[in-house]
């Protein structure tokens, strides 16, 4: 290897040493689909269900959905009405993110009381 | 030979210096706390653009998440406090941080403040500025980390072939353009990003981060906290 390789080797590796960015997590639309169901009027349900079937496909592929999304996923069936299934999604959450047990647990504990 | 060696290093010194500028942010308390999980709170808007807090909000939990935290699912966070009544970020952010920690087990609360959010309209050019301020408080309320940060951005025109007027008329679309669809999504992004991980801010790594052990243990080791430490730990934590 001659040296001006070798130095623009180092170099490069340098350089993407620093560019890397971490990628712990699929994303899907989740920033998109909140986006739209905070801005897009009549287009909230579309938002709710995409967010749903994205989270839902993470799941069973048996990847960590990030952190929250589940619970999301949860909000959005219980601002439909559909408390059984809003329980289930934030269940998920609380046996996957050890962090989120205080939280979840008080609202499985206030949604089965009612 | 000696020298092309000297030259090498120096230049190698010189590119991770760029990358990894000496922390002077004393993060000796958040090293203390080790924060697990981050609740943002819904975002106070000093701007009149009444999208911008929704807006700045769905850009926070990735940026966080991929830090290594548990981030409290941020729709879910704003629902709950609406049906308590809690509708108006500012009157949150007054909440004492003890009970909104407590609410929801949180480790650490993120306060954001927009204190600029808009797009300048000249004919030629428009300019898109952001103005954030950022709080971590732990549990107790006590100020963790804090940054501003202003980002501004005006595009560019490279349509510089052609006649003076062709110019003109390719500027007033451009214009037109950053007027119809402003660029603070992506500012917004890279906000987030410089404060989070390269400023001198950027924060220590949550616990899903790879390296987040390495980390305390360098922070540990070291017994004392100086900066070079601090730099030596950042360079292993992000280096994955």
């Amino acid at each position: 290897m001659n040296k001006p390789l070798l130095v623009s080797s180092v170099l490069l590796i340098a350089l993407t040493g620093c560019a890397t960015r971490s990628g712990l997590y699929s994303w899907g639309e989740y920033e998109q689909d909140l986006f739209n169901y905070y801005h897009e009027a009549g287009t909230q349900e579309e938002a709710a269900a995409n967010h749903i079937e994205f989270v839902s496909n993470i799941e069973q592929s048996g990847e960590t959905p990030a952190p929250g999304l589940l619970a999301e996923a949860g909000t959005f069936y219980l601002l439909a009405g559909d408390t059984g299934s809003a329980i289930k999604f934030y269940q998920l959450e609380f046996d996957t993110w050890p962090e989120s047990r205080p939280m979840m647990g008080i609202l499985i504990q206030n949604l089965e009381s009612n | 030979m000696r020298t092309l060696n000297l030259l090498i290093l120096s230049a190698l010194a010189l590119l991770l210096a760029g990358c990894v500028t000496p922390s002077t942010y004393d993060f000796s308390q958040y090293h203390e706390e080790k924060p697990r999980s981050i609740l943002v709170l819904p975002v106070v808007n000093n701007s009149v653009d009444v999208l911008a807090p929704t807006s700045v909000l769905t850009t926070l939990p990735r940026v966080l998440a991929e830090k290594g935290y548990y981030v409290f699912p941020v729709n879910t966070v704003k629902t709950l406090l609406e049906y308590e009544g809690l509708y108006e970020p500012s009157e949150i952010h007054q909440l004492p941080t003890k009970e909104l920690s407590s609410l929801f087990g949180a480790d650490a609360v993120l306060y954001l403040t927009i204190h600029e959010w808009t797009s300048k309209y000249a004919v030629f050019a428009t300019t898109t500025v952001v103005d954030f301020e950022y709080t971590i408080a732990n549990k107790q309320g006590e100020q963790l980390w804090n940054t501003r940060k202003k980002l501004t951005y005006s595009p560019q025109n490279n349509n510089n072939s052609g006649s003076a007027m062709a110019m003109l008329i390719s500027a007033a679309v451009t214009a037109a353009v950053e007027r119809a669809a402003p660029n603070y999504l992506p500012l917004t992004r890279q906000a987030n990003y410089e404060v989070f991980y390269t400023d001198y801010t950027r924060i220590p790594p949550g616990p899903y981060l790879p390296g987040y052990d390495e980390y305390y243990t360098a922070i540990e080791s070291a017994g004392t906290e100086t900066s070079q430490n601090n730099t030596e730990a950042n360079l292993t934590a992000g280096d994955q």
